[in-house]
């Protein structure tokens, strides 16, 4: 279990190697997003899903700079490309008011792996 | 006037003035400035969620380039004010002139791009490792403020102050 508490500028993670399960909540704006998300990125890279098993995504959106955007988008081509096109699921909780601003952020997180843009708003 | 005197880090500072409020700060960027001054851009008065948001992101994605590509301390200073029911954004910091010509040949492509929505889906989509520069941040900002974007340099102590200027509109 990988579990990273909130910070200024970095989100709350929580990746469960046993259940393929991942969630992302908050802001994530770290300069070094290479070091911050490296725990993930390493198991992301080596992971092998068994047959028709998924990797299950939650992210609670918050702010993300381009930098953390393109690494997680990078994180999920990985995976998929490792393992099937639908290896990775992914469900965005989104506030309503924010809904419509932060669309074009989630779009690029799942940018060209394929995923389905799936939200729940709250 | 921009004071970059080492030691000195004020407090993020809002004013008013008399056009409406000025949100101030200079000194060192960091991530903590950074999340503080959004959650100032929250108090914001008399402005829609949407251009909060979009003030955020412009935030971000210039004070996170500050911190990756200052050499020494990230100073830097930051002019968030209402105009006429348009919001300006000044961003400020110190860089060299690689960094600088960079930005200009960057600034030069994408204002000679007629889709810059599509063009920032194009980098990408061209990023095979993590640590890939694209300029994909500058992307996003130009494309936040819809173009309305300028960058102004002057020469301080033989070192280039390079201003990013950006309007933001109330609309969509």
């Amino acid at each position: 279990m990988i579990t990273i508490e909130q910070g200024d500028s970095s989100p709350y993670v929580k990746l469960n190697p046993d259940n393929y399960s991942l969630v992302i909540r908050g802001n994530s704006f770290v300069s070094n997003p290479g070091q911050f998300y490296k725990e993930v990125m390493d198991w992301g890279k080596s992971l092998h899903l068994p047959a028709g098993a998924q990797l299950k995504v939650e992210i609670s959106m918050g702010y993300y700079s381009t930098s953390n955007i393109q690494l997680l988008n990078l994180l999920f081509k990985t995976i998929i490309s490792n393992n099937h096109k639908n290896a990775v699921d992914v469900l965005f909780f989104v506030s309503r008011e924010d809904e419509e601003d932060l669309e074009e952020t989630m779009l690029s997180l799942i940018f060209n792996t394929g995923i389905e843009l799936k939200k729940q708003l709250v | 006037m921009i004071n970059f005197e080492l030691g000195t880090l004020p407090e993020i500072k809002t004013m008013k003035f008399l056009a409406g409020d000025v949100v101030h700060f200079e000194g060192e960027i960091t991530e903590k400035v950074i999340a503080g001054l959004l959650h100032q851009l929250d108090a914001y008065p008399n402005t829609s969620r949407t251009v909060i948001n979009r003030l955020k992101m412009l935030v971000i994605e210039l004070c996170t380039n500050i911190i990756t590509h200052h050499s020494g301390t990230p100073f830097g200073s930051l002019d968030i004010e209402s105009v006429n029911g348009s919001y300006q954004l000044s961003v400020s910091s110190f860089l060299n002139k690689n960094d600088l010509d960079i930005i200009n040949v960057t600034l030069a492509g994408l204002r000679a791009n007629e889709d810059i929505n599509r063009h920032y889906q194009e980098l990408l989509g061209n990023i095979g490792q993590s640590n890939q520069s694209v300029k994909l941040g500058l992307a996003k900002v130009y494309s936040i403020s819809k173009g309305q974007m300028n960058i102004e340099t002057k020469t301080i102590a033989s070192k280039i102050l390079l201003t990013f200027k950006l309007t933001v509109h109330d609309h969509h």
